[in-house]
């Protein structure tokens, strides 16, 4: 090995030896919240989860034998694949259709329109539910008072048919929206002008430049947007809580609804409540990682 | 660069200013400043806000107790209001700080006992206390032969609140006693309203029926969801078929609105009798305050409103009619200073006979006293409130049953079977609609009980 070899290593490890305690500093803080925040709950949860609720003591899967023969949660698994599936696929289409008209049209018209359907997003779950509220309101909702003006019935909109469903998809689409199609806007920005320059050049129509050009580039954007749309749909509650409380005939409640309520039944074991909620940990993990699975995420090139 | 900092200097400081100030309000609470004791123990009390008067009354209470700077003890009470009751009382448990007081409701008593958090309280209760409080008052806190909270008062959970004025513009001279007089009033009623109006209002949705409608089951078929072993359902009694069509019958001809008109829903579904909304309903018996308060004492409506018996399938008023809602005051298990807060309840709710009446006459008679000496000073004063309302709730409560005490998920079946008689009844028959309703519930009902946890009935033990 050549001296000059030998004295780049050093070097390179001396350097490498200096950086260590800063990085050290910058990591320790995150380590530390996410300990508390995070990794000691999981495992208090982990132990409240095996334990019996009144004596403490270790009671094997009782908790999750509860939790799992409780009709109502696992009712709320099904409505949030449900709603999971329709959010995803209404999500994804119309964000990238969006975006691509974005993309498209005059860059200050993009700019104005990018904020104009951004705001929604600064607007938590709860506001949006209750600005919902006030126009889908069966006793005084500004639908009700205009049906009523017209002389037509008010609709029962968070209990008649499948409305509650729309009910609760749409703010939930609504407060989502923006976000999306900002990320796929990014995304489409990002896709070399070249590329198309070069497909034009060969006579390649627009479907073609889509299928072998946006949509190989877009790959990466679309895992992220799937990703949140997977894990942020499964963790439903505020919105079906406001707008539903989970009804009619639980046809709106969602596995996190189910145990914000349970938690709030101060008569019930919170060991099965905390129990449930390991569950849907489970479920979202093994989603996401099937999502990731499926859609193998690749490094861009440079 | 210099000005950046300092604004994020103040920011921060602002942040923290918020942060310490939140924490250190939590819970609205009283601090009774006023009265200050030295060296006393503090017994903190959980409470629920209910109404505007209710929490003055408890707060008077509490103040007056206080007063009193020689007994060692100093009140503290911290009101919540309905949405974060339960999720303040079950944080204070989980990280240890549970209060030594708290109220519950008779429902949720058993399920507080179960969970270690409710503490026996006989040894705190004076015989001439014990023998003063009602039996079906005691029944409701006692198992095991050991009581385990302090009855605080009784709300009947169904009652019938109708409009004397659409009834005289009618000609309508009885208040209806059976299901059929009911819908045939419906049916003369209806032709006369105007749209976002409805003839009846009943508990709507699962939950709502689910708990609104124990006095209603014990009524048709003699007894709740589940048989005194909890071993086998009773879905398959006829009177839950019966039960099942009057639902059916007043959705399927529109009497009642398919979604809440009030925010609360039922709870306070009385609002909308008072807003003309409604011409009769169903509601429990602390919508008799809700309505003085609600009208702001407005006598015009006052005058118009009818409070009765509920309509049931055979008219016969001197059966059950309505469960017995209501209040409990319990010492928690967790409570280091038991003794003391036991002091507290029994000067409060055992010792004067004044001091104890007085919630109710503040709560405008819309709740029954649990104890003889109570009803006995209430019945000799004047109130505001119609004698024939109070002489309801009173005789309604004698009679009431206590809410159900199994898993509620088994009650919320029975709820869901009458939600679907609301929401589907046009999609498909009676017959079809309830035997695919009552399929499932029972089916679902089976997997409750196949729990390796479910409980036996301690009331049962108790019997035999």
């Amino acid at each position: 090995m050549s001296e000059q070899t030998l004295g780049k290593r050093r070097k390179k490890k001396s350097l490498e030896y200096i950086d260590a305690p800063s990085g050290y500093a910058m990591v320790t803080p995150a380590i530390i919240l996410l300990g508390i925040f995070a990794y000691i709950p999981l495992i208090m949860a982990l132990f409240r989860a095996f334990s019996d609720y009144s004596t403490g003591q270790f009671c094997g899967f009782d908790n999750f034998d509860y939790i799992l023969k409780t009709p109502s949660f696992i009712k709320s698994f099904g409505n949030v694949v449900l709603f999971t599936g329709i959010i995803v696929v209404a999500q994804m289409l119309l964000s990238f259709f969006f975006a691509s008209v974005l993309y498209a049209i005059d860059m200050k018209v993009a700019n104005v329109v990018k904020v104009i359907c951004y705001v929604p997003c600064l607007i938590s779950g709860v506001v949006a539910s209750i600005i919902y509220i006030f126009i889908l309101n069966y006793g005084g909702g500004l639908i009700t008072s205009i049906l009523i003006q017209l002389d037509k019935d008010p609709i029962a909109f968070t209990t008649q048919g499948y409305w509650p469903i729309f009910c609760v998809l749409l703010p939930t689409f609504w407060l989502g929206f923006g976000y999306n199609t900002l990320i796929m806007y990014a995304g489409l920005l990002n896709v070399p002008r070249v590329y198309y320059e070069v497909a034009d050049i060969d006579g390649a129509n627009y479907w073609k430049k889509m299928v072998y050009i946006t949509l190989p580039y877009m790959k990466n954007v679309f895992v992220l947007v799937l990703v949140n749309l997977i894990t942020g749909t499964l963790q439903m509650m505020d919105i079906p809580y406001m707008i539903t409380g989970g009804g009619p005939l639980e046809m709106t409640l969602t596995p996190s609804l189910y145990l914000f309520n349970s938690f709030r039944d101060s008569g019930r074991p919170q060991n099965v409540t905390i129990a449930g909620a390991l569950l849907v940990m489970i479920l979202i993990v093994t989603v996401n990682l099937v999502a990731f699975k499926f859609i193998k995420s690749e490094k861009m090139e440079e | 660069m210099k000005m950046l900092k300092k604004i994020s200097i103040i920011i921060t400081l602002v942040l923290a200013i918020f942060i310490v100030a939140s924490c250190e309000k939590n819970g609205n609470e009283d601090d009774n400043k006023n009265y200050v004791e030295e060296g006393a123990t503090r017994i903190t009390v959980y409470a629920r806000e209910f109404e505007q008067w209710a929490r003055k009354h408890l707060e008077g209470l509490v103040n007056e107790f206080n007063k009193d700077l020689t007994d060692g003890i100093q009140v503290q009470v911290k009101f919540y209001t309905q949405d974060t009751y339960a999720d303040a009382l079950t944080v204070a448990r989980e990280n240890g700080k549970a209060p030594d007081l708290y109220m519950a409701t008779y429902g949720e008593l058993y399920s507080n006992i179960r969970n270690n958090n409710a503490a026996a309280v006989d040894s705190y209760l004076s015989a001439e206390a014990k023998a003063d409080i009602f039996d079906t008052a005691l029944d409701l806190v006692t198992y095991d032969d050991k009581v385990y909270a302090y009855p605080w008062n009784l709300e009947p959970g169904s009652l019938f609140f109708y409009r004397k004025d659409v009834f005289s513009s009618l000609g309508i001279t009885k208040v209806p006693k059976t299901w059929d007089e009911l819908l045939a009033v419906c049916a003369k009623i209806k032709p006369t309203l105007t749209r976002g109006q409805y003839c009846l209002g009943l508990p709507l949705g699962g939950i709502e029926c689910a708990w609104a409608t124990y006095g209603m089951q014990q009524n048709t078929t003699g007894g709740l969801a589940l048989d005194e072993t909890w071993k086998n359902h009773r879905l398959d009694e006829p009177g839950y078929k019966q039960l099942a069509k009057f639902f059916y019958d007043v959705y399927v001809n529109d009497y009642a609105p398919t979604a809440a008109l009030t925010a609360e829903g039922y709870t306070y579904i009385v609002d909308a009798l008072c807003d003309e909304k409604l011409a009769m309903t169903f509601a429990g018996s602390w919508c008799i305050a809700e309505i003085y308060d609600y009208t702001n004492n407005n006598e015009e409506i006052i005058k118009n409103i009818g409070v009765a018996p509920i309509p049931t399938i055979d008219g016969d008023h001197s059966k059950i009619t309505s469960s017995n809602g209501g209040w409990c005051y319990c010492i928690s298990e967790q409570s280091k200073n038991k003794d003391k807060a036991a002091r507290f309840l029994n000067w409060m709710l055992a010792e004067n006979t004044e001091r104890t009446a007085s919630y109710f006459v503040a709560a405008y008679n819309s709740k029954a006293p649990t104890t003889k000496s109570v009803k006995t000073y209430l019945d000799s004063k004047d109130s505001k409130v119609p004698n024939e309302w109070i002489n309801v709730v009173n005789d309604v409560a004698s009679k009431g049953i206590p809410e159900a005490i199994y898993p509620f998920d088994i009650s919320l079946e029975v709820g869901k079977i009458l939600e679907r008689m609301q929401l589907q009844c046009k999609t498909e028959p009676f017959d079809i609609l309830y035997g695919k309703a009552l399929n499932d519930a029972k089916n679902n009902i089976e997997t409750i009980m196949q729990r390796t946890t479910y409980p036996s009935n301690p009331k049962y033990k108790e019997n035999k």
